[in-house]
């Protein structure tokens, strides 16, 4: 069974108390009407009855006024003799004066012809009667007798005639039958609207309406009336004229008559209504006044109970709950005691609430603090709740603004919710799930998500690993990127050691060989020879450098120069270089590039990368230059392997050529690594590239798909310092001489001996010293005559390095030179101080030699 | 005491009212005052006697028939009126009036309205052979005043005839008037015309020695029952060998009683024969007897056989048109006496005959 609603309070109360007052009070009034009703339709009827009776008896009385009247009157006139006969007007006369009712009287003769009429009547005088029912009625009976109720001819009204027979004469009589209205009202001394009289065929012959009687209209139809045509008494409510009366009928005695009178059932039984009436109020008085009582105690209990039920929803609403009541209107011990009972428990509510709300308040400030993205949905993915942090994360100004919004409108792919609404439908919870979300900006997050199921809510925690992502991604670049450098790193050492001892051996062979050319005439046949060995070890000398350069062990010699000058110079050696299948384009802004670099250098890179291009393109294509100024973010200029944000300048040289897989792009900077054939490439092109840039402090990258041409981008410093003019040095044609002396340590025979060779003939003395202590102790022997020292930098013993410092020690001033086969900055690195002390790079040419030396020589 | 409790007569009245259907109205117009009264009160006591009998057997298709009685008092305005208010309370169709004068005034309503008519005893030549909303039970006064013509002429002899009518049914009247002038002038005879208007007569002495100043040999009273007796015992007190003629209309009952042994030996047209011997007549005669405590006379059993004739119709449509359309396609119509021929124009056939009086009494002529 459903539980119904439940009742008010005060309604049942009401309802009970009317209840309990209503069926007794309803019982006695039911008892009551039903005695009063019966009596008092007894009492009606009786009355009506009565009424009929009397009415009835008067008219009665009237037409037997009427029959004594005129039987005297026929005595009176039989009485006469043949001779009187002229006084029967006269006798007759007198009766149409007195009697109102009375409109002719005729006296008939035997043979039933009208000898007299009164008023007079020359028509009627002689009129053959013997048709006349009535008058044979009479004549047979021998007493007076009505006729039924006509309409007289002359008059219009309704008219009865009354028949006396006699021996001689027999007197008929039209009387008038509206007078009979006349004699009821004046029997009762109010006009008698109900009453109408019937003659023997229930034909209404007087009535209060005129025209039912001019019409002839019958109640013959009425049972009532049949009944009481028959000389039956009798009331029943009948309907006459449209309208339900109570009627009776009474016969009138000697006539055959009726009267039946009729009253409107409201006024028979208005007594019976009016009894009803004070009945029904005494019953709605009585109910009144329980429920006023009723309503009354209810107040009373339902006053302190409101009150209560009142306090009881401020306290739920969060409102302030007011006070108990004045003490007055609780006037129930249980009802005090329940007040009591409410205001413990509104106290412990409250503080409870207090405490919650703390605890809320301090959960929710954690929440919204957070780092983490905190979100509840829907199982169809509407926003219920959201964090500060979650409304970062989705890009939305306000937590409250994500509210009711779809969660599903920020997923990258509507596939991953669903995914991890069915998981988390399946199992409960999902841990550590990767999404991707896109902000309202269209930026896309990766975040870990972990949802929990709470009934149809989802709970979700939601951090954003997207910067973790990037600098993942940014490590692993790095790291290649390093690999890359220290592998390029490990074979630039091992070349540049090959070429410092090559450099050795070179600067020997260089020496000699210039020595024994020298020594030949131009016409001598092995002059030939020589120079042939001298241009192979001049070949030799340019590899070691390319070796030295790769490896930055070639000294830049740096000056700020335009790159638009550095590409135009060289531009129109590329264009011969690439040929003619080949269609070359440059590009240059207007604005002045400005780096600081050595520009021999940077020729040499666009020379290898258009040599690069050419051969990629062996059936022609394009090739294109440009230069512009470019500038980085922080991330982008450490992905692009730079060191700052800028500014920049961007060398760009593009290929449309066959391309490079990502394996060869990777091994592309390493040196002798060629894809080209055998014989046909070094392999050192991009290696020295590299090397060339780098030592600029500046990066290459290189973009190439397979197929679709190749873009190296060159990365340089931009500088604000000016271009210095260039400046045009003529080296000497041959080497200066001298006759100074000069302490030569150098621990290749081979080479002090070239040395020796070349300075003896020259004009210089010289000291040999075969290492660098040997070389201290030659200098300690002969300190005033040596003029100038020439140290190998390695050396056994004692290097250059010390044993300029132990010839310092004995000499400060001594004039000193150092020779190596490495360049100077890795001579730093080792250690060595070159500070003030000036260094000739090995092998050089003897005349180079010689004036390096008077230069040593000759500065002050 | 036949008393019912007022509550249970009130329930079941409601009951049985929710219970029938929609009654058919129908209209009925006589005059019920004046001095013609007494054709009118025949007609609608024979009108009602048919009414409460069809009621009692069920009513047309179910449907109870409701009488709507008007008295036209003889006064074609009176009468104008009734019809109208008859009209605008809805009836199907009418029984009356009985009296031509009174037809004709408002047979235009009823022809605007699309009412049936049916006068039981309206029968001024006028009314035969038109397309119009009446039906007429009874010969035309043509018809019958060529069945007295004939007695005039072949076995009474009478060569100059005053004829006494009544001005105030002069529809009727002067048809039964001109023909006699035509039909006698034809024999040879001659007609003396005393016409005079009911009610506003000093003496209808006076009338009669107009009419007897020519010395006819017979005299005709075309007027009500109460004139024609009244005029009657004046001729008759004056000449005791003048014949006396008179018409259906005039020589009822009532003019017997008023009239007396003056009437004895007069000689008038019928066209019911009141003592007939035909279960169903006998059988009417004897329902009317009990129910209004007098015979019928011929306007009752016509006007019962017009409720009749219109009930026959109404079973078988009860709308204004349909009614008409069932009617004149009768063809035949079982009357109280004999089969009934009704035209598609709404004319009966019905043979007058002659009637006279003998010591009182009615006896029909062979």
């Amino acid at each position: 069974m459903s539980p119904s609603r439940p009742h008010r309070l005060s309604s049942w109360l009401l309802s009970s108390a009317l209840l309990v007052a209503l069926v007794p009070a309803l019982l006695l009034t039911g008892v009551a009407l039903r005695d009063l009703s019966s009596r008092e339709l007894e009492r009606a009827t009786e009355r009506s009855t009565q009424l009929a009776r009397a009415v009835a008896g008067e008219v009665g009385r009237f037409l037997d006024g009427q029959i004594v009247e005129f039987t005297g009157l026929r005595i009176a006139v039989e009485g006469l003799s043949g001779g009187e006969r002229t006084q029967l007007p006269d006798t007759l006369r007198p009766h149409l004066l007195a009697n109102p009712a009375l409109r002719s009287i005729l006296l008939v003769d035997r043979q039933d012809r009208v000898v007299v009429a009164e008023p007079p009547d020359p028509d009627a005088e002689g009129s053959d009667l013997s048709g006349q029912p009535w008058l044979r009625e009479a004549r047979q009976r021998g007493l007076p007798t009505w006729s039924a109720a006509t309409i007289s001819t002359r008059t219009g009204e309704p008219t009865v005639t009354l028949v006396v027979p006699g021996q001689r004469w027999t007197v008929v009589c039209s009387l008038d039958l509206t007078t009979l209205g006349q004699v009821v009202e004046r029997l009762h001394g109010r006009s008698l609207t109900g009453a109408t009289m019937l003659d023997h065929d229930g034909t209404v012959i007087a009535d209060q309406s005129a025209q039912r009687v001019r019409e002839h209209a019958s109640l013959r139809e009425l049972p009532l009336v049949r009944r009481a045509l028959l000389g039956q008494e009798g009331s029943e409510v009948i309907s006459l004229a449209g309208e339900t009366r109570l009627a009776s009928v009474a016969p009138v005695p000697h006539t055959g008559w009726v009267v039946l009178v009729a009253e409107p059932v409201e006024a028979a039984f208005a007594r019976l209504d009016q009894s009803r009436l004070i009945l029904l109020a005494v019953l709605a008085g009585g109910l009144l006044a329980a429920g006023l009582a009723a309503r009354l105690l209810a107040r009373r209990i339902l006053t302190p109970v409101q009150a209560l039920a009142e306090r009881t929803r401020a306290l739920a609403a969060g409102e302030p709950v007011p006070p108990t009541p004045p003490g007055g209107t609780v006037q129930f011990r249980e009802l005090e005691a329940l007040s009591a009972g409410f205001d413990a428990m509104a106290e412990v509510v409250r503080s409870r609430e207090k405490a919650l709300r703390r605890s809320e308040e301090s959960f929710r400030r954690i929440v919204d603090t957070s780092l983490v993205g905190v979100a509840s949905t829907s199982l169809h993915g509407e926003i219920l709740f959201a964090n500060e942090t979650m409304a970062r994360f989705l890009g939305v100004p306000s937590a409250a603004a994500l509210r009711g919004r779809k969660i599903t409108d920020f997923y990258e792919d509507a596939a991953q919710r669903a995914q991890m609404v069915t998981d988390v439908l399946a199992a409960g919870q999902v841990a550590n799930r990767e999404v991707t979300f896109r902000a309202v900006s269209g930026e896309l997050r990766t975040c870990l998500l972990n949802v929990a199921r709470d009934g149809d809510t989802l709970i979700g925690l939601v951090v954003d690993i997207s910067d973790l992502k990037r600098s993942a991604a940014e490590r692993e670049r790095l790291e290649q990127q390093l690999e890359r450098a220290q592998r390029v790193e490990a074979v630039g050492r091992l070349a540049g050691g090959v070429a410092h001892d090559l450099n050795n051996v070179l600067t020997a062979v260089i020496g000699f060989g210039h020595l024994l050319a020298e020594s030949l005439p131009p016409s001598h046949p092995e002059r030939e020879s020589v120079d042939g060995i001298l241009e192979a070890a001049g070949r030799a000398t340019a590899l070691t450098r390319s070796l030295l350069t790769f490896s930055r062990k070639q000294p830049l010699q740096p000056r700020p120069v335009d790159l638009r000058t550095v590409v135009r110079g060289v531009a129109s050696m590329l264009r011969r270089l690439l040929g003619e299948d080949v269609e070359f384009t440059v590009d240059l802004p207007d604005q002045p590039l400005v780096t600081v670099a050595d520009p021999a250098r940077l020729e040499q890179v666009l020379v290898n990368l258009a040599t690069n291009g050419r051969d990629a393109m062996p059936g022609g294509g394009r090739l294109s230059i440009s230069a512009a100024r470019a500038a980085f973010g922080p991330g982008d200029a450490a992905a692009h392997g730079l060191e700052g944000p800028g500014p920049w300048l961007a060398l760009t040289v593009s290929d449309s050529g066959e391309g490079m897989s990502a394996e060869v792009q990777r091994q592309a900077f390493e040196p002798f690594f060629t894809t080209k054939g055998h014989g046909k490439g070094t392999g050192l092109g991009l290696s020295i590239v590299h090397g060339i840039v780098h030592q600029h402090r500046g990066a290459v990258t290189v973009s190439s798909q397979p197929g679709a041409g190749t873009t190296f981008a060159i990365y340089l410093p931009a500088s604000a310092d000016a271009v210095a003019a260039p400046a045009h040095l003529e080296a000497a044609p041959t080497g200066p001489g001298g006759h100074e002396t000069i302490l030569v340590a150098e621990d290749e025979e081979m080479v002090r001996r070239v040395v020796t060779t070349t300075l003896t003939r020259a004009g210089y003395r010289v000291i040999e010293a075969v290492d660098g202590a040997d070389a201290v102790a030659r200098f300690r022997e002969r300190r005033n005559e040596v003029d100038l020292c020439l140290l190998d930098v390695i050396m056994p013993r004692l290097n250059g390095r010390e044993a300029l410092g132990a010839i310092r020690l004995l000499k400060p001033g001594v004039r000193v030179l150092l020779a190596s086969g490495f360049t100077g900055n890795v001579l730093e690195e080792r250690g060595l101080d070159l500070e003030s002390v000036e260094l000739l790079e090995k092998p050089m040419a003897p005349a180079e030699f010689l004036r390096r030396v008077r230069q040593a020589l000759d500065r002050p | 005491m036949a008393f019912p409790k007022r509550p249970a007569w009130l329930a079941i009245a409601l009951l049985l009212a929710a219970c029938q259907r929609e009654p058919i109205k129908v209209g009925g117009v006589f005059g019920l005052s004046g001095r013609h009264y007494g054709l009118g009160l025949s007609g609608r006591d024979g009108a009602t006697l048919a009414i409460e009998e069809i009621n009692a057997a069920g009513g047309p298709g179910g449907r109870r028939l409701e009488f709507l009685v008007l008295d036209d008092q003889q006064d074609p305005e009176a009468a104008r009126r009734a019809v109208r208010g008859l009209v605008e309370q809805g009836v199907v169709a009418i029984v009356g009036h009985m009296t031509s004068a009174m037809t004709e005034a408002t047979l235009p309503i009823a022809n605007q309205a699309h009412l049936l008519m049916v006068s039981p005893t309206s029968s001024a030549s006028k009314f035969q052979g038109l397309d119009d909303w009446l039906v007429t039970l009874y010969p035309s006064s043509r018809r019958s005043a060529a069945v007295l013509l004939d007695r005039l002429t072949r076995v009474d002899k009478v060569g100059r005839l005053a004829v006494v009518y009544d001005l105030s049914n002069r529809a009727f009247t002067q048809s039964w008037h001109d023909h006699l002038q035509e039909g006698l002038a034809a024999a040879g005879g001659r007609v003396l015309s005393v016409p005079f208007t009911s009610g506003a007569e000093g003496s209808l002495g006076e009338l009669a020695d107009r009419a007897l100043a020519t010395r006819p040999d017979g005299v005709l009273v075309v007027a009500n029952a109460l004139d024609s007796a009244a005029l009657c015992q004046q001729v008759r007190k004056r000449s005791a060998s003048v014949r006396l003629y008179g018409t259906d209309w005039g020589f009822t009952q009532d003019a017997i009683a008023h009239g007396g042994r003056a009437l004895d030996g007069a000689i008038f047209t019928l066209s019911v024969d009141l003592e007939g011997r035909s279960p169903a007549f006998v059988r009417f005669r004897e329902a009317y007897l009990a129910r209004f405590s007098r015979a019928p006379d011929f306007a009752a059993v016509l006007s019962y056989e017009a409720v009749q004739l219109l009930a026959e119709g109404l079973r078988r449509d009860a709308t204004r048109e349909g009614v008409r359309r069932v009617i004149l396609g009768l063809g035949t119509f079982r009357g109280l006496q004999d089969e009934i021929r009704v035209d598609a124009l709404g004319d009966t056939d019905r043979p007058p005959f002659l009637m006279t009086i003998r010591d009182g009494r009615v006896v029909r002529l062979q």
